[in-house]
């Protein structure tokens, strides 16, 4: 009997703990409420650097680039270089007293190996000098390492180290890593008639106290390794070699023919600006064979016409102001493209992915005029800037904006909760630009499946006498779904989204203003299935 | 008459610290019997609009229909009631101790309780089950919706007199208990709205309230987030075949000394969507962003400790009639407890023994936590002192339903001797 109702407590007992749980209790919710809002305006769409603003508030668009820049690091590159220097006894024989000073020892070092220039100076950014000494000798000797050529703050480098005497068979060295950093190099040797070399001295002392010390010719008596490491100049002097360079350089890559795959688009007066900042001591001129405007989808491309194309510009060295803070007076080179003195507006209107620029550039086409007092700073690298100016006025009709977007809710598990409901989009438009819009889910192959919006239009906002919109108009976009629907969208990995915009009044060019803008909301209103 | 004798007799030894209505007992098998060691656990639920069947299926992870939400949404009031309680304890009696001389008895218990009691909103039942689109254009009202939840351990002790007259007998009891207390959590929303638009365009929260939840490092079995004491007291007196008992349970105090977390949130909050400052260039983290706000702007975050709470006491009034020799027992009482989750209750139940080694009650009641209640019990004698009582005071939500209200079982075994 008591067997019996013991087991029956626990399987009582078992029941009640197994069968009490919450996880996966659910029931359906009515809900209702908004879930995101954006508001975009053209300073998001645009970027507020590629803007301006005219008092009125009219925008304008300003998209710098850079098309080509002058790799300076390179031209004034000085490689890790090792130079090992043995220093024999080169007189005939002889017994060397306490306290006798050697004379200095010269060692050569190569500094740069670039063969487009001739440096005869330089002044150091960073970098470091290692000096490595080994000595035989017996007797203690101290040992002055100088280079009278670098100096920081006018003082030349100098070091004093003792080495101590060497054991038998046996050496001692000493190490040390040379901060060169702010060090002005003279890489013209002691007779100021090379380049690209720096002189090293190398000056031993026998200690007064030691024995004498006797040599014979040719014997070995100290090592010097000398090895220049990750030395990087911010100022370079001496004779910039001729030389010819070739610019064929893509700019204002939009990428436009991506999204944009049809349409009318006319754009008010625009002009494209081109600039070339001369920030180096050396003449130069350059001469712009090509300029032309690509849409990859199209394949159209258009040349620019000008007269200048084809012909070369002269463009003078700057002036070296040899002030740390403002060093160099460049010299500035402007030219301006526009519809009235080019073809400008046809490169435009071909909605161009991409404008290209081949061009030659040509570095001191007349030689070492200067006597070797070419330089340049390698943090102001000569470079050509474009710019691309215009009011944002358009015409746009029809015009089709399609990309593919990674879909944000992919996979997600939240969405096997959503029963039935209508996802509604409310437009508040200021701009006078109406636009259709459609989202699709792709397959994995890329093709539509579904189509998600059934209310797409965003209505343009109606403009006044001076083509100018004053009040936005709202639009109602609406996304309605049920259990399949939903299960369409989570399993898109990608969703294809197409625009189709025009501007009202069609074929009328209209400013854009500050104040326009598309406010988002949206809204959700749906049967929802909460799980614990 | 010699069985009323007996019956006198017993009572201190069986009515005491106990509930009066729970305490079935074979008198005529141990009607001489001066000591019990007994294992003793009930629980109980209920609710004023919440069905069984719901809880049901609510706690047994079932998929919760609109039929059958809407059978606890018709019952619902502008305040409904909830609560639950379950007591664990291994007691022992001992009247016949010689240290404490005659007619004094001791009692000693080591106690499991748990309690959680609340009240609640229409809406705040109707929000989280039908969804906000019944309140477009209006305001939820979840206002004056609170909880909490005690778990704690009681360490008792206590002593009993009994004294007798010629035509009357008399049995006085107190008990003192050490509160170890674990687990504390509470929730309380004086003012809590939340407003629809009609067109969905906004919701709009406004709220003042807090939850509170003790260091859960010492909430467990046994682990201390703070102290306390009670005190129980019970007074019974017998004239002829009946007998009066008048009990106070649980009046004391536990001190939750150590730190816990609360939430604060006093404010008004307006929700227009998630704002995306710019689509071309969002990676999505506006949404923990919102989360972050919330959690800085809207809800204050601090640590601290909740000080004294008074324990949930209880009075209870009881009268009992032995009948047929004290083979049928015919009680009725009114309990009730210092708390607004609990109406007082009244009840009258009856105790037969169809056989010496059977026993059979019923019971019915209204008030507590729910509504109407009825019991039933059933005892069992396997000899030499050992019995076996299973009960229920809420026969009517055994099978799941929607008509019951309350779920309640207990189990208790003894051994007198």
């Amino acid at each position: 009997m008591q067997k019996i109702f013991c087991l029956l407590i626990m399987i009582l007992a078992f029941g009640l703990i197994t069968s009490c749980t919450y996880l996966g209790t659910s029931w359906d919710i009515d809900g209702m409420g908004p879930v995101i809002e954006t508001t975009f305006d053209l300073s998001k769409a645009i970027g507020d650097e590629h803007l301006a603003y005219q008092p009125d508030s009219a925008v304008y668009i300003n998209f710098n680039d850079t098309v080509y820049t002058i790799d300076l690091d390179s031209l004034a590159a000085v490689p890790d270089t090792f130079y090992l220097y043995n220093i024999l006894w080169t007189f005939p024989n002889f017994t060397i007293q306490p306290g006798t000073a050697l004379p200095a020892i010269p060692i050569k070092i190569k500094f740069g190996v670039s063969n487009r220039i001739n440096l005869t100076a330089a002044r150091i950014k960073s970098g470091k000098l290692r000096v490595k000494i080994r000595s035989v000798i017996p007797r203690n000797v101290t040992v002055q390492y100088s280079i009278p050529l670098a100096t920081l703050n006018g003082v030349p480098f100098s070091l004093t180290e003792t080495l101590q005497a060497a054991a038998p068979g046996d050496t001692t060295v000493f190490e040390r890593y040379i901060d060169l950093q702010n060090y002005y190099v003279d890489l013209r040797g002691p007779n100021q008639n090379e380049y690209n070399v720096l002189y090293l001295y190398f000056s031993p002392t026998f200690d007064t106290n030691g024995a004498p010390f006797p040599v014979t010719t040719n014997q070995f008596l100290f090592s010097a390794e000398n090895t220049l490491m990750k030395i990087k100049p911010f100022y370079a002097q001496g004779y910039v070699k001729p030389a010819t360079e070739a610019i064929n350089s893509n700019f204002l890559s939009l990428g436009t023919s991506k999204y944009i795959k049809g349409g009318l688009l006319d754009i008010d007066s625009f002009r494209l600006g081109v600039k070339f900042i001369n920030t180096m001591g050396v003449d130069m001129r350059i001469r712009f064979d090509q300029i032309r405007s690509i849409n990859d989808l199209t394949g159209v491309q258009k040349y620019l016409t000008h007269p200048i194309i084809g012909n070369y510009i002269n463009l003078q060295m700057a002036q070296n102001l040899y002030n740390p803070n403002n060093p160099v007076q460049h010299y500035d080179y402007n030219l301006w493209f526009t519809p009235q003195n080019s073809n400008l507006d046809q490169l435009i209107e071909n909605i161009p992915d991409r404008l290209r620029m081949n061009a030659v550039l040509e570095v001191n086409p007349l030689g070492n005029a200067t006597a070797n007092n070419n330089f340049f700073y390698t943090t102001r690298p000569p470079k050509i800037a474009v710019t691309l100016q215009a009011p944002l006025k358009f015409s746009v009709y029809q015009l089709q904006f399609v990309d593919t977007i990674m879909n944000p809710v992919f996979d997600e598990l939240q969405l096997d909760h959503f029963q039935s409901g209508t996802f509604t989009f409310v437009a508040e438009n200021k701009f006078p630009l109406g636009f259709a819009l459609q989202l699709y889910p792709l397959n994995q192959a890329g093709i539509p499946i579904d189509t998600l919006l059934v209310n797409n239009v965003v209505a343009p906002a109606p403009v006044n006498a001076n083509l100018r919109v004053e009040q936005p108009v709202t639009s109602t976009l609406t996304l309605p779904f049920d259990e399949a629907k939903i299960q369409t969208i989570k399993q898109a990995e990608r969703m294809l989204l197409k625009a189709r915009f025009t501007t009202v009044p069609n074929l009328q060019l209209l400013q854009m203003y500050s104040d326009y803008y598309l406010r988002i909301k949206l809204l959700a209103d749906l049967k929802y299935r909460v799980v614990l | 008459m010699t069985e009323i004798k007996k019956i006198a007799f017993i009572l201190p030894v069986l009515f005491m610290f106990g509930q009066p209505q729970f305490n079935r007992f074979f008198i005529h098998k141990y009607s001489t019997q001066r000591r019990a060691l007994g294992v003793y656990s009930f629980g109980e639920l209920g609710s004023t609009s919440v069905n069984i069947k719901f809880l049901n299926s609510f706690f047994t992870g079932q998929f919760i229909n609109d039929e059958l939400k809407n059978s606890v949404r018709h019952r619902l009031g502008d305040h409904n009631r909830f609560g639950i309680d379950w007591s664990t304890e291994i007691s022992f009696l001992n009247m016949h101790d010689s240290l404490l001389g005659k007619n004094w008895g001791f009692y000693a218990a080591i106690k499991n309780r748990v309690t959680a009691e609340g009240s609640f909103s229409r809406n705040a039942f109707e929000l989280p089950f039908y969804g906000n689109t019944m309140f477009a254009g209006d305001t939820a009202y979840l206002s004056d919706t609170r909880g909490r939840l005690f778990m704690y351990q009681q360490f008792q002790l206590g002593f009993v007199k009994t004294w007798t007259r010629p035509k009357s007998s008399h049995v006085f009891g107190i008990a003192l208990s050490y509160l170890n207390g674990n687990n504390l959590l509470e929730a309380n929303f004086n003012q809590m709205n939340v407003y629809t638009d009609a067109q969905a365009d906004y919701l709009q929260v406004q709220g003042n309230g807090y939850l509170y939840r003790n260091n859960p490092e010492y909430s467990r079995f046994f682990t201390n987030n703070g102290s306390g004491l009670s005190v129980d007291l019970q007074y019974q007196a017998q004239l002829g075949n009946g007998f009066i008992s008048i009990q106070v349970q649980d009046l004391g105090f536990i001190s939750w000394e150590r730190p816990g977390d609360w939430l604060t949130m006093d404010t008004t909050f307006r929700f227009n969507g998630i704002t995306i400052n710019n689509i071309f260039t969002t990676d999505g983290s506006e949404f923990s962003n919102f989360l972050d706000s919330i959690n800085t702007y809207y809800i204050k975050h601090t640590n601290d400790r909740p000080g004294f709470r008074m324990l949930p006491s209880r009075f209870h009034l009881a009268y009992t009639h032995f009948l047929l020799n004290g083979k049928l027992m015919l009680q009725a009482g009114v309990q009730a407890r210092i708390t607004p989750y609990y109406f007082p209750q009244v009840y009258v139940q009856g105790t037969y023994y169809p056989h010496s080694r059977i026993m059979v009650g019923t019971s019915i009641g209204y008030g507590g936590f729910g509504t109407l209640n009825i019991g039933l019990d059933a005892g069992v004698d396997f000899g030499k002192g050992y019995t076996l009582i299973l009960q229920t005071r809420n026969v009517e939500g055994i099978v799941p339903n929607t008509f019951a209200t309350g779920l309640s079982a207990g189990i208790k075994f003894s051994r007198m001797f």
